[in-house]
């Protein structure tokens, strides 16, 4: 096949984040594979997972720290060798360099690779983050700072690679396997549940299914923990129905491994990206930092239980419950769990299930029904995201929110206009420098006064984000926006800056309808509510 | 704290009261930039 060019593909952080890369990438080169796909990753992640990426990338480039420090008495041969490292990726002679890590490393390498067009995060000489394409400027002003963002991560990566969306459906069919992958440590200690909270799971679990067993898996770091396992009493009858593999099995081992088994169970980790990439079903355990709109295991009907309030437990009957009802049925029904757990312990947690929406976004529904402001600001901020970046019109359903919750949203009907107000003298100060740079004799102090107004509107914004945190995600972007502004004169710069502001204006007014929206079905329920009952 | 560590930590200084300047970084520069953060990444780790 002739190649028509070569896409570099950074990814210098994690296994996490090489697998979300892969999964993104994967799509990416059966769309098009007649694109050379170059990926540059750090050797000690890459190489265990070289088995799966050398499916998908046409040739891996890893960074060894290493090699490049060679000696920890002086930099210069680390600055040799980085350079010649750098000079390596050159002579691909890459059409387009993606920077799809996120780190201030990955910022400056990306710079010094080159390449004739960029995507993602690089930075100026002056070390300054630049960012022009629109789905790294959310990440940067979005995803990195808050609770907000809509978007999975391996959506947000295919929609900065340019890849076509599409349903991934689950197999509907329970497979015949018996065996469960349980993972039930974490990177931090926040986020993963007690050892003897397992221990007891997985008692319950082999007595009530006495055909599965279960495989324990994690990294040598991992080793001292597991000795739980095998030394506890309560567990001892069942001995012959574990298997730990911890610090035994490669990560090849671990996917050979999730090919043949029914269900995985553990802590927000790589171990569940890796096991959904296997198309196997996952039920994560969300304890701590977690933010499961953007790490769920990608696929359907997989399973996600997040603490609300982190001085809490995660109850230990609502996850049995849980992982019973995917043994029997593959999925988790709440009227199931309303029978065997108390109210009071189902209200501890959101339960979230994975499906994709008909337009190939990966989305999460609240079991529960428990929605709250930050749902419904996500639900029109990814409306809003998928029209003004991908041109997609998404179709979905006004979150049921609670009155306390539609109070709230009212409550922000000022802030909207506050903000309408602001981005209009924007767009004004921004026409008048414009127009006072295509006089003849631009006068200095009057572009300075202009110039002012804008750092004063700029101001006001940042005091109104900080009041009304649920528009942080817009202020961000268009903060940001406006700091990437293109153009090579300053009367250009200026010109861009008048068509930032008219998109932010309009982007504010559908933000707005949006909400209205929102809280016009939630009244009409409400009062379909009243009338249900006065006729009863 | 190595040779390499402290010589890194002195040109990394160096870079920054560059910056605070607005002075452009060369190529030599942004390298030094570039092997600072992997090390300091990869410590964190």
């Amino acid at each position: 096949m002739n190649k028509k060019g070569t896409i570099g593909v950074l990814q210098i952080t994690r296994f996490g984040d090489l697998i979300q890369t892969l999964i993104a990438c994967k799509e990416l080169k059966k769309q098009y594979p007649e694109y050379e796909l170059v990926l540059i990753c750090r050797e000690k992640f890459g190489k265990q997972l070289e088995f799966i990426l050398n499916e998908t990338f046409d040739k891996i480039i890893y960074l060894n720290l290493k090699d490049i420090i060679e000696t920890p008495d002086s930099i210069r041969p680390g600055l040799k060798n980085i350079s010649q490292f750098i000079q390596d990726i050159n002579s691909y002679k890459l059409d387009i360099l993606i920077n799809l890590s996120w780190s201030l490393s990955s910022q400056y390498l990306a710079t010094m690779i080159e390449a004739k067009n960029y995507m993602g995060l690089k930075a100026d000489r002056c070390l300054r983050p630049q960012t022009k394409d629109y789905w790294s400027t959310l990440v940067f002003s979005s995803v990195m700072r808050g609770l907000l963002n809509p978007f999975n991560i391996i959506d947000i990566y295919k929609g900065m690679l340019g890849a076509k969306r599409k349903v991934i459906e689950h197999n509907e069919c329970l497979n015949d396997s018996n065996t469960i992958i349980l993972h039930p440590f974490a990177s931090q200690d926040e986020k993963s549940w007690s050892i003897d909270k397992w221990i007891e799971i997985i008692y319950q679990l082999l007595k009530r299914n006495p055909d599965f067993n279960i495989h324990i898996v994690g990294s040598k770091k991992d080793e001292q923990k597991s000795e739980s396992f095998l030394s506890s009493k309560l567990l001892h009858p069942f001995q012959d129905r574990i298997a730990v593999d911890v610090g035994l099995n490669t990560i090849e081992e671990t996917y050979k491994l999730a090919l043949n088994a029914r269900l995985f169970v553990g802590s927000d980790s790589m171990v569940g990206q890796l096991c959904a990439l296997a198309g196997l079903q996952t039920l994560t355990l969300s304890k701590g930092p977690v933010r499961p709109h953007e790490t769920t295991p990608y696929g359907s009907r997989n399973y996600n239980i997040k603490l609300k309030d982190q001085k809490k437990d995660l109850p230990y009957q609502l996850v049995l419950s849980s992982i019973q009802q995917l043994i029997l049925n593959g999925s988790i029904k709440y009227q199931q769990l309303k029978k065997e757990v108390p109210i009071k312990s189902l209200r501890l947690t959101n339960i979230y299930e994975s499906y994709f929406s008909e337009e190939g976004f990966f989305s999460l529904k609240e079991i529960q029904g428990d929605e709250n402001l930050h749902s419904a600001f996500r639900v029109v901020y990814k409306i809003l995201w998928a029209y003004y970046i991908d041109g997609i019109e998404l179709n979905c359903t006004p979150p049921k929110l609670t009155k306390k919750s539609v109070g709230q949203l009212k409550s922000y009907m000022p802030a909207f206009e506050q903000l309408f107000e602001l981005i209009d003298f924007g767009k004004k100060y921004s026409i008048n420098i414009y127009n006072e740079l295509d006089k003849d004799g631009p006068e200095i102090a009057v572009l300075k006064e202009y110039s002012e107004k804008l750092t004063e509107i700029d101001h006001l914004q940042i005091y109104l984000r900080n009041n009304f945190p649920m528009l942080g995600p817009i202020v961000d972007f268009f903060t940001v926006k406006k700091a990437n502004l293109p153009g090579t004169h300053i009367e250009e710069i200026a010109g861009q800056s008048v068509l930032v502001y008219e998109d932010y204006s309009n982007l504010i007014s559908a933000l707005y309808e949006l909400v209205i929206g929102i809280i016009k079905a939630n009244d009409d329920d409400f009062k379909k509510q009243i009338s249900h009952e006065v006729n009863e | 704290m190595s040779n390499l560590s402290q010589e890194l930590e002195r040109e990394v200084h160096n870079i920054n009261n560059k910056i605070k300047e607005g002075i452009e970084l060369n190529d030599e520069e942004m390298l030094i930039m570039v092997l600072s953060g992997l090390l300091s990444e990869e410590q964190n780790e």
